[in-house]
């Protein structure tokens, strides 16, 4: 009878349900909130989705996944912590990035760099007003760069435990641009700014394209050394572009790759996601902050290009200082939209990817620059 | 709150983020003024390939045929005017055709229309080309 009673009490222990906690359910609403928005809303299904499902797998209690040599557990730490996935993932978008808009209007390199406006001012934020330490606020503030990749890079060196909310919120809030910058612009451009009519820019040579990713990558890797693995894999992917020579694996960094890592880097931002360290008071305000970082980083580009427009001649339409978000197209395709509107006439899609690429190449100078930082 | 201000004021700190904000735009700068001097040379070796492709007597040429083609003989004035009005008419109707294709492609995806635009612009100046070369 004894035996009887212990082997019942064994079968029950090994069961997940009497493990359950509010905390497992809770992420489990978390979860299933994040592939509503993933299935239902489409708001940047390929993340968000592998997400979800990360976080509902985790919190299954007694799940054998985040334990050491367990399934996720691997996918962690050879593809995150090692710090793998994000720079396979800038090889890809250096694939599927035209740097041509950029070269043919440098100008909105400086817009790139106004967009990071909002990065330095939450990082005093986070850091006065949470409670944040210095590396944690460093990874909170990179959020308004709106680069999951580089996100995800600098939170995993300077604060790994931060590491779901902040993918998260720089997903969630990637996939929210088109709600959130339409207002910021209409906010803090007039009327008659958003008509100006930008021309069309010039063609630029294919070798000008190709010298770019080489001297592009001397020029900031010489400055900021210690972004070199995020940049150095963005620029080695555009040169396999630009040059035209290995298609086949351009076609395989771009595609294949590029999914293969996305389920990888989702699912293992998901299984971070456990109910004792996702319920807090941090994760909220990560978010709270990453907001209101996004809306600085807006504002910060829409005020470079009025800064610029003071000096040059041929006006810049303010609108595409939004783009200097790294958001990419999203951004860009927002100002468009925006553009258009204000002005039929209007085609700022191009000169709005050129901030928008500058934006990728702000963010991963300030992650460098962050990173340095705490390195020295 | 105390704390907070102390944060806030911190010299060392604000410092350190006010060098490292405009560290980003001292590394933008560089990269933009060395595309900036790129871009310089590279419109320039293209202008000097275009005049090196244009042969020097080809505008003398222009200016001859255009007088030859106005003195032409054998083209009454009521050809001349059935053939202007054909033409007028086939005009309108490839607008009408332009701007009923136009009107899905814009709010379809601006992506097409950008190469759209691009594929008009290069059709164009390749029909301008193989014109010059016929002649």
């Amino acid at each position: 009878m004894e035996e009887l009673t212990k082997l019942v009490n064994n079968v029950l222990g090994d069961m997940g349900l009497l493990h359950l906690t509010l905390g497992h359910l809770l992420m489990w609403g978390i979860a299933f909130f994040f592939l509503y928005l993933a299935v239902k809303k489409n708001y940047e299904p390929l993340l968000l989705l592998p997400i979800g499902f990360g976080i509902f797998l985790t919190n299954l209690p007694l799940a054998p996944l985040m334990g050491e040599h367990e399934l996720f557990w691997i996918f962690h730490k050879y593809g995150i912590e090692w710090e793998v996935i994000p720079c396979v993932i800038f090889l890809g978008l250096g694939v599927m990035t035209d740097f041509g808009p950029m070269l043919a209007n440098p100008k909105s390199l400086l817009v790139g760099a106004g967009a990071q406006l909002g990065v330095f001012v939450t990082f005093m934020g986070t850091y006065a007003f949470a409670g944040f330490t210095l590396p944690e606020a460093a990874s909170v503030a990179i959020i308004g760069g709106a680069d999951g990749p580089t996100t995800i890079y600098l939170t995993n060196a300077l604060s790994p435990q931060l590491l779901g909310p902040n993918a998260l919120a720089a997903y969630s809030y990637m996939a929210m641009v088109p709600l959130i910058l339409p207002p910021i612009v209409r906010l803090f451009t007039t009327g008659e700014e958003r008509r100006i009519l930008m021309k069309q820019l010039r063609p630029v040579a294919r070798l000008e394209k190709l010298m770019f990713p080489l001297f592009g990558t001397i020029l900031i890797g010489l400055m900021i050394p210690a972004i070199l693995p995020l940049l150095g894999m963005l620029m080695l992917g555009n040169f396999m572009r630009e040059s035209g020579v290995v298609g086949r694996l351009s076609h395989t960094a771009e595609g294949a790759l590029m999914n293969i890592v996305t389920i990888f880097l989702g699912v293992s931002v998901g299984a971070t996601m456990t109910a004792e360290k996702f319920l807090s008071a941090k994760t909220l305000f990560v978010f709270g902050f990453g907001i209101f970082d996004f809306i600085l980083c807006t504002i910060g580009g829409i005020l470079m290009v009025k800064l610029l427009n003071l000096f040059i001649k041929e006006k810049m339409n303010p609108i595409i200082g939004a783009a200097g978000l790294s958001a990419v197209p999203m951004a860009a395709r927002v100002c468009q939209k925006m553009g258009k509107e204000a002005n039929p006439e209007n085609f700022l899609l191009m000169h709005a990817m050129g901030c928008n690429v500058a934006g990728v190449i702000g963010t991963a100078a300030a992650a460098g620059l962050m990173i340095a930082m705490f390195n020295s | 709150m105390a704390e907070i201000w102390e944060k806030l004021t911190s010299p060392e700190l604000v410092f350190g983020l006010g060098v490292r904000f405009f560290g980003v735009f001292a590394v933008l700068i560089v990269v933009m003024i060395g595309i900036w001097l790129s871009g310089c040379f590279f419109v320039r070796l293209e202008g000097a390939s275009r005049k090196g492709r244009q042969s020097p007597d080809d505008d003398v040429e222009d200016a001859e045929e255009t007088e030859t083609a106005g003195t032409e003989e054998g083209v009454t004035d009521e050809v001349a005017a059935v053939i202007a009005l054909a033409l007028s008419r086939q005009g309108r109707v490839n607008d009408q055709r332009v701007v009923q294709h136009h009107r899905p492609m814009n709010t379809e995806n601006s992506w097409k229309l950008q190469g759209r635009q691009r594929a008009v612009s290069r059709s164009r100046s390749m029909a301008t080309i193989r014109a010059r070369r016929r002649r």
